[in-house]
């Protein structure tokens, strides 16, 4: 069932323009649901090892990408994620594993697979000595020889990463975020099914950021796989459908944001601003239900919560009770950072 | 390929080191070559010879007379004769106003001065006139005392002199303005700066070298394609530039290195290749980046600029005398004899055999380089 065909069905059940809003958002979940249920595989690693000297890199990483999902490769700086993607692009021997794109196996040689596949590296790499439109020009064409379709398809990398009023200036003349943007267009502008993206907003500003966010889940809208490689939970957690995390060269944890985020204990943190509380009433607060830590310091009430939805009002409903004054309440979620703490031992960021 | 070609002539189009080391400084630096070297010649050339003569009253004095005015007449003549005393004489050498004084007898002598800023040139030629013209009385005075029948005929010869060796020349026009050498090198120089032409194919087509170089491998173009679309199109630039040069030196300075023109060109062309291929091979050479290697290839490229006779002119004989072998294999030393052999030679066999050692270079570099760069996956990025 097609995307316009899910959200003709759910909004025309009303004229509540609430009711648009939802079921739009409800159409597109449906949407990418069916799509990765029905998808296959489009990128498989087996047991894939891959060492440096002593170094193990990789250590024995498994990954399953569906068509259609934009999968996350988190992990801190060092991890083996840039090997990972290295040796999925051919470019890295390995010592040990299979790797297979779309059924097939990818080697140096398998050019009409690598017609398959846009890739935007790590550094950005573009010719100094050529302008904007002429970059991608050369990019895409070592994929799209047709002169007239490559021109066509130019133009629209271009729009689609908004360089419309660049398309003359050379890379020097750029900032960092529009040339992340060239980077992009460059990787992506022959409509490849697979696009890698190797940490593409290091060193961006934010505006950019969103902008090359937006695009990345607009080129998995229109039908690409997106395999999505950064150090920052935030881009992650925002625009993928499933994540790995890998530490060391090891794959830790993968699921979906929530999947994830249930694998810890933690799963409610609250923090109020509170003058002063006894050790009674600490230790009172450690046992309302599916608190399993509390703690006080510098006017500060931490409660860390495992489980339950109103933890929040139970903490709030036994300081009312006590007559105890309070400012500012916040209750939060766990992030990926905290499942990377939990799991590793060590913040995400380094 | 053709758009591969197109993009690479643009970039190095745009390139302003790649034009500053190949056109711009072959241009200075054969200007300032021209400014130095061309009023050398002209201070080799000869110039009439102030000499004092005293003559004394007899034959002998007579027949010197007879001489040198003889040889100081006309539009250009051999000396410039002042008859006076030997007083006169001498105070005329002092002073450097004559380069020598003749004194007539039964043997001329000739008197030179010991000022060591003296014309030692022309001195050795009044020594020789002097020495020829006392040989030459001594025999007509023994032939009249002896066989006075055969003094016309001793007469006649002195008039009509015999030349046992006869000058051929190697060529209609040869050039052979010794400092046309130093052009040569120039030429040399500039065709193997093309190196880093060359260089820049090879690190940017290398995955393990750079981002760019990455980019292009896991494309789904060949890369075999790409290499040799870039190094069509490096050495045609750089042809276009050496043409530019080699035009500048033919026909704005006039220093004469356009003897036999489609050949001088394709030593040009070939020496273009030869260059852009040894930078290609280079450029597979390690996994220094690009400034690193731009820089040993002119480490490379001098030293053989220097065997070659750039800074020496007769470092090329020299290595011939000693180690021939090696001007035999030196890009620079072949590139600069082609051009040689074409001012001074009328055959092209040693011409031939020059181009296509360079032209054998080229293919073993080109081989050597893409076996490198073939390289299907690295081991490390």
């Amino acid at each position: 069932m097609s995307y316009q065909v899910l959200t003709f069905i759910t909004t025309n059940q009303s004229e509540n323009p609430l009711y648009f809003s939802h079921a739009e958002q409800a159409a597109q979940r449906y949407h990418t649901i069916w799509r990765l249920l029905m998808a296959n595989t489009a990128v498989k690693i087996e047991n894939l090892v891959k060492r440096y000297g002593e170094v193990i890199a990789v250590d024995h990483l498994n990954l399953t990408i569906r068509e259609g999902e934009i999968f996350g490769l988190l992990g801190p700086n060092g991890c083996g994620k840039t090997t990972t993607i290295n040796c999925l692009l051919s470019l890295l021997s390995y010592d040990k594993g299979d790797i297979e794109i779309f059924g097939e196996e990818i080697t140096p040689t398998n050019y009409k697979l690598k017609s398959q596949i846009g890739v935007v590296m790590q550094n950005v790499a573009v010719f100094d000595e050529l302008t904007v439109s002429e970059n991608i020009d050369y990019f895409c064409g070592l994929y799209i020889r047709d002169k007239a379709l490559r021109k066509q398809y130019v133009e629209e990398a271009i729009a689609f990463v908004g360089l419309e009023h660049f398309r003359k200036f050379y890379p020097k003349k750029l900032s960092g975020g529009l040339l992340r943007r060239l980077n992009i267009a460059c990787g992506i502008a022959h409509k490849p099914k697979l696009i890698i993206l190797d940490e593409p907003t290091v060193a961006v500003d934010p505006q950019s950021r969103n902008k090359i966010l937006e695009g990345i889940v607009e080129l998995n809208r229109r039908g690409a796989t997106i395999l999505y490689t950064s150090h920052y939970m935030d881009e992650v957690e925002q625009i993928c459908s499933r994540i790995a995390i890998i530490d060391q060269g090891k794959n830790l944890a993968l699921g979906t944001t929530e999947e994830l985020k249930k694998l810890i204990k933690k799963s409610e943190i609250i923090t109020i601003d509170i003058l002063t509380l006894t050790e009674e009433d600490i230790a009172a607060i450690r046992q309302l239900p599916h608190v399993y830590e509390v703690s006080f310091d510098q006017h500060k009430l931490t409660v860390l919560c495992s489980g339950g939805q109103h933890n929040l009002i139970h903490v709030l409903d036994y300081l009312q009770k006590k007559s105890y004054s309070f400012g500012y309440v916040h209750s939060e979620l766990p992030s990926l950072n905290d499942v990377f703490l939990e799991i590793t031992g060590k913040e995400l960021r380094d | 390929m053709i758009q591969i070609i197109f993009c690479s002539f643009k970039r190095l189009f745009r390139n302003t080191t790649n034009m500053f080391w190949i056109l711009i400084f072959p241009i200075i630096l054969g200007t300032f070559f021209y400014i130095a070297f061309s009023n050398l010649g002209a201070s080799e050339s000869m110039s009439t010879i102030p000499v004092a003569v005293v003559l004394t009253d007899d034959y002998y004095g007579e027949a010197l007379k007879q001489t040198v005015t003889q040889l100081s007449e006309g539009e250009d003549p051999f000396l410039d004769t002042t008859f006076c005393s030997e007083e006169e004489a001498r105070k005329l050498l002092e002073n450097g106003d004559v380069c020598g004084m003749i004194q007539s007898g039964s043997q001329a002598k000739l008197s030179i001065s010991a000022n060591t800023s003296a014309d030692n040139i022309k001195q050795s030629i009044l020594a020789a006139f002097v020495e020829e013209f006392n040989l030459r009385c001594d025999l007509l005075i023994d032939t009249m005392q002896k066989h006075p029948e055969n003094a016309e005929k001793v007469i006649s010869a002195f008039q009509n002199p015999h030349a046992f060796n006869e000058e051929v020349s190697l060529q209609k026009n040869p050039n052979v303005d010794t400092y046309t050498q130093y052009f040569y090198n120039l030429l040399a120089m500039a065709c193997l700066y093309a190196a880093m032409a060359g260089v820049t194919v090879a690190v940017e087509n290398q995955g393990n070298l750079s981002t760019l170089a990455a980019r292009k491998t896991v494309s789904a173009r060949k890369k075999s394609s790409m290499i040799i679309g870039e190094l069509i199109a490096a050495t045609i630039f750089e042809f276009v530039l050496n043409l530019i040069g080699f035009f500048y030196l033919s026909y704005i300075l006039k220093v004469g290195v356009d003897a036999q023109l489609p050949y001088a060109v394709l030593s040009l062309f070939t020496g273009v290749l030869t260059g852009v291929s040894l930078g290609f091979f280079f450029g597979t050479l390690g996994k220094k980046g690009k400034e690193e290697k731009d820089g040993l290839i002119f480490a490379v490229i001098m030293p053989l600029c220097f065997l070659s006779g750039l800074m020496v002119g007769n470092m090329r004989v020299l290595i011939d005398r000693v180690a021939p072998v090696v001007n035999r294999i030196n890009p620079a030393a072949l590139i600069t004899d082609s051009f040689y052999c074409l001012s001074i030679f009328e055959g092209h066999a040693r011409y031939t055999r020059n181009i296509v050692t360079l032209l054998l270079l080229s293919i073993l570099f080109i081989g050597l380089g893409i076996l490198k760069t073939r390289r299907s996956r690295y081991a490390s990025i």
